[in-house]
């Protein structure tokens, strides 16, 4: 059955149809929200508020676009709305912490030819994920879809509603920034 | 090889698609420059992250939250379709019928104020008056 056939079939009235739709994007729309909110409980909450609301919008979905990017979209704004409401609560929880050592000193000694080995450390991955969170809406949006979800540019453009152009700039600037702000930032410490 | 030309093909170095010989002469940058090196960690830790989030699985019993949200909501099947139905038919329907609703009520009630108040006859005292008799403001100002 296509997406069309079954949101048809939940509109006629039958609801547990869902069930199939929920299934098939799960992963999808939970890796969606992981990408901003970087927390698998919090990302587990949102993919079910998208599924939710996407349900009780159903009717409103009108089929000019692929039901996964409509579905995505709601996904994206959902975690925008998320961090804008906890935003203070984040960053106040990062720089609480007391256990700081020199991830510079760290950084220098390890050996990078092998990635997959290394032992990324909770200071160093809330460095990452507040750079992250500090890029602008649309650089994080084109950065998470192109990244978490390895999708096309033509795709990323379709969900955010720009141009091809559009997406490959702010993909650009969004790798420019966190590169510029991690350095920044492993320089000081 | 420059710190300029170190960082430009970083992204590169790192996917691992540069020729043996690029690959080389980064690695020995590498090694020599800190501020490079850094960059470098800054992207190989990004990645990394991007990684370890990547392989999450999501919550198995995600499908059966969600219905037993949906369920929770009280909208069962009857009430969906009816409510479906409304919110594209009637709402704006009603919207308008409320206006045009509104706008017949405030005519006619005023109306009827109108009428109790302006009676639409001449007071007696302006019958008497003459208005030849009257002295024009100009001639005072002269």
């Amino acid at each position: 059955m296509s997406d069309k056939e079954v949101i048809k079939s939940i509109l006629d009235g039958n609801k547990n149809d869902y069930s199939k739709i929920v299934v098939k994007y799960q992963q999808t729309i939970f890796r969606t929200c992981m990408g901003y909110v970087h927390n698998e409980d919090d990302a587990n909450d949102l993919a079910q508020d998208t599924f939710v609301n996407a349900f009780q919008n159903l009717h409103k979905f009108r089929f000019k676009s692929e039901f996964s990017t409509w579905l995505i979209r709601i996904a994206i704004n959902a975690s925008l709305n998320f961090i804008r409401k906890n935003k203070k609560a984040f960053f106040e929880s990062l720089e609480s912490d007391e256990e700081r050592i020199s991830l510079k000193e760290t950084l220098l000694m390890a050996d990078f030819s092998n990635p997959e080995e290394i032992f990324v450390n909770d200071q160093c991955r809330g460095i990452i994920q507040v750079a992250m969170h500090e890029l602008s809406d649309k650089q994080k949006t084109a950065f998470v879809l192109s990244k978490y979800e390895d999708l096309p540019q033509k795709e990323i453009a379709a969900i955010m509603e720009i141009t091809e152009g559009a997406v490959e700039s702010l993909i650009q600037r969004a790798k420019a920034n966190l590169q510029k702000k991690l350095s920044q930032y492993l320089k000081k410490n | 090889m420059n710190c300029l030309t170190c960082q430009q093909k970083i992204e590169e170095f790192q996917s691992g698609t540069l020729p043996d010989d690029l690959k080389k002469s980064i690695r020995i940058h590498l090694d020599e420059c800190e501020d490079c090196k850094l960059a470098y960690a800054a992207l190989v830790l990004t990645e990394k992250v991007i990684t370890d989030e990547k392989i999450i699985d999501v919550n198995p019993f995600l499908a059966t939250r969600v219905m037993a949200e949906i369920e929770q909501s009280g909208m069962d099947d009857a009430e969906y379709s009816v409510w479906t139905v409304f919110k594209r038919s009637f709402q704006p329907a009603l919207g308008i019928a409320t206006i045009v609703i509104a706008l017949f009520l405030g005519v006619v009630i005023g109306n009827n104020f109108s009428s109790a108040y302006s009676k639409n006859t001449v007071p007696e005292e302006a019958i008497f008056m003459n208005d030849a008799a009257i002295e024009s403001i100009g001639l005072l100002t002269e």
